[in-house]
């Protein structure tokens, strides 16, 4: 339950050197270049493009550092939901498969796997911290960052406390199932873990208010925003952009 | 119930992200300076409950806790939502930053009208508190997966071609979980009104 995702969390961290230049880049720009990159995709409508596009992505997470090996390890988590989508859109009218059904499981195949590997360069380039910290030197209300920092701080303890309530249930030799009895202990363990931290919210709201808190979650000041990642920042924006002009106009 | 990136088309994002924006807009107008503690724990309690895996035969189910979340939050629900989403999709990549606004109204909406549901019906004594409890569990998976199916048939009608569509997939993969969240909803809710009534009770 709660422990792969632990590891998961404790992976957040990147194993790009310092000097890669993904890692070096100022991450409010990395930001909003992969959001907009992340919407560029979307608009794609040709499978040649958008594969193009999956290729020239997964060209540069390779050269940010990012070892092949944990790149495949990510994407392969999204087969499962790609699986889902593609076999009963390929197969709707049995084996029949005609091209544009199949150009449609690409497209959507590769878009999915193309904004992963954008969501990668934007998640796993720099410490998460960084990006939240990043976050609150955006133009975004003060109370989401604030929620958002608090809440991947609680969220760290809870998934701890969730895996040793587990760790109990079964030295209790409790069966997970979907059983009115078991659930009756997933909702006593639910409602225990929520009536824990409604009371520990005030407690929490008392210190931090004590400690000066005004809404605003004080962070360190942000790095600079330098010329070259104005010019990381530029090249990968012309590169969709180009992509894009060259569906629009050429294919 | 993630929906990734590149499922929706520009149109359908740019509605939902703007749709979603709003209710988020309005939702933090609601919010109080020492409201944000308790969000935030509320969100990351909300996170880490939907993480639990509860097995289905060969697969398992998550919770989605809609109908919990909108009694518990009301109109505070939809922020803790959408955090619980960015952190999903920051931390484990599940859902992505162009579907953020599409899963967060499927999930918020569902919440909003339980709460709705809940204390109507809670007010006029009508039925027992435990049958509206479970019944705003399975309206919000219900809800969920009616907004889920209705932005997969306006994307394309390719996700609603076919004896086993994915639309109809979908909704045979959420038939186990309106029986476990109308159960886990009553229970919840039948605990805390026990242990900390003020909590749920305040409200009506």
């Amino acid at each position: 339950m709660g422990k792969s995702f632990i590891s998961e969390i404790k992976n957040i961290d990147p194993k790009l050197t310092p000097s890669s230049w993904g890692a070096s880049w100022e991450v409010r720009s990395k930001l909003i270049t992969c959001v907009l990159i992340c919407f560029g995709i979307i608009t794609l409508q040709t499978p040649q493009i958008i594969l193009t596009s999956f290729i020239l992505f997964f060209v540069l997470t390779i050269s940010m550092g990012f070892r092949f090996i944990f790149i495949i390890s990510k994407l392969i988590l999204l087969v499962p939901f790609l699986l889902f989508m593609t076999v009963p859109i390929l197969f709707a009218n049995g084996l029949a498969i005609d091209q544009e059904r199949i150009n449609f499981v690409i497209n959507l195949n590769g878009k999915v796997l193309t904004s992963a590997l954008v969501m990668m360069i934007l998640t796993l380039s720099q410490p998460l911290s960084k990006l939240l910290q990043a976050l609150s030197h955006l133009r975004i209300p003060s109370s989401i960052v604030a929620i958002l920092m608090l809440a991947l701080h609680f969220v760290k303890i809870f998934l701890q406390t969730i895996a040793s309530y587990q760790k109990s249930l079964r030295a209790r030799g409790f069966q997970p199932s979907a059983r009115t009895n078991s659930l009756k202990v997933y909702s006593g363990v639910m409602a225990g873990l929520l009536l824990r931290n409604i009371d520990n919210a005030d407690k929490v709201h008392l210190a931090m208010t004590a400690r000066g808190f005004n809404g605003t979650i004080p962070t360190s000041p942000i790095q600079k925003f330098t010329k070259t990642d104005f010019i990381k920042s530029a090249s990968l924006l012309v590169c969709m952009m180009i992509l894009i002009l060259i569906e629009k106009w050429w294919v | 119930m993630h929906l990734s990136d590149g499922v929706l088309t520009m149109p359908v994002v740019t509605v939902t992200t703007v749709v979603a924006g709003s209710l988020i807009a309005y939702s933090l107008k609601t919010l109080k300076q020492e409201d944000i503690p308790k969000i935030s724990l509320m969100t990351a309690t909300f996170f880490v409950l939907s993480l639990i895996s509860i097995p289905i035969g060969p697969s398992s189910v998550h919770p989605l806790l809609c109908g919990l979340l909108g009694i518990m939050l009301g109109w505070q629900s939809p922020v803790a939502i959408f955090i619980s989403l960015l952190l999903q999709a920051l931390l484990f990549q599940h859902g992505g930053l162009t579907t953020l606004g599409a899963n967060t109204l499927l999930v918020s909406v569902p919440a909003i009208l339980c709460y709705y549901f809940f204390f109507h019906f809670n007010k006029n004594k009508k039925m027992s508190q435990t049958v509206i409890s479970g019944l705003s569990g399975l309206i919000g998976v219900l809800l969920a997966v009616l907004i889920l199916i209705a932005t997969l048939f306006i994307t394309s009608s390719y996700f609603s071609e076919g004896s086993l569509s994915v639309i109809k997939l979908l909704v045979i993969g959420h038939i186990p979980l309106l029986f476990i969240e109308t159960l886990l909803t009553a229970f919840i809710i039948n605990i805390l009104v026990k242990v900390r009534p003020e909590l749920i009770l305040r409200k009506i």
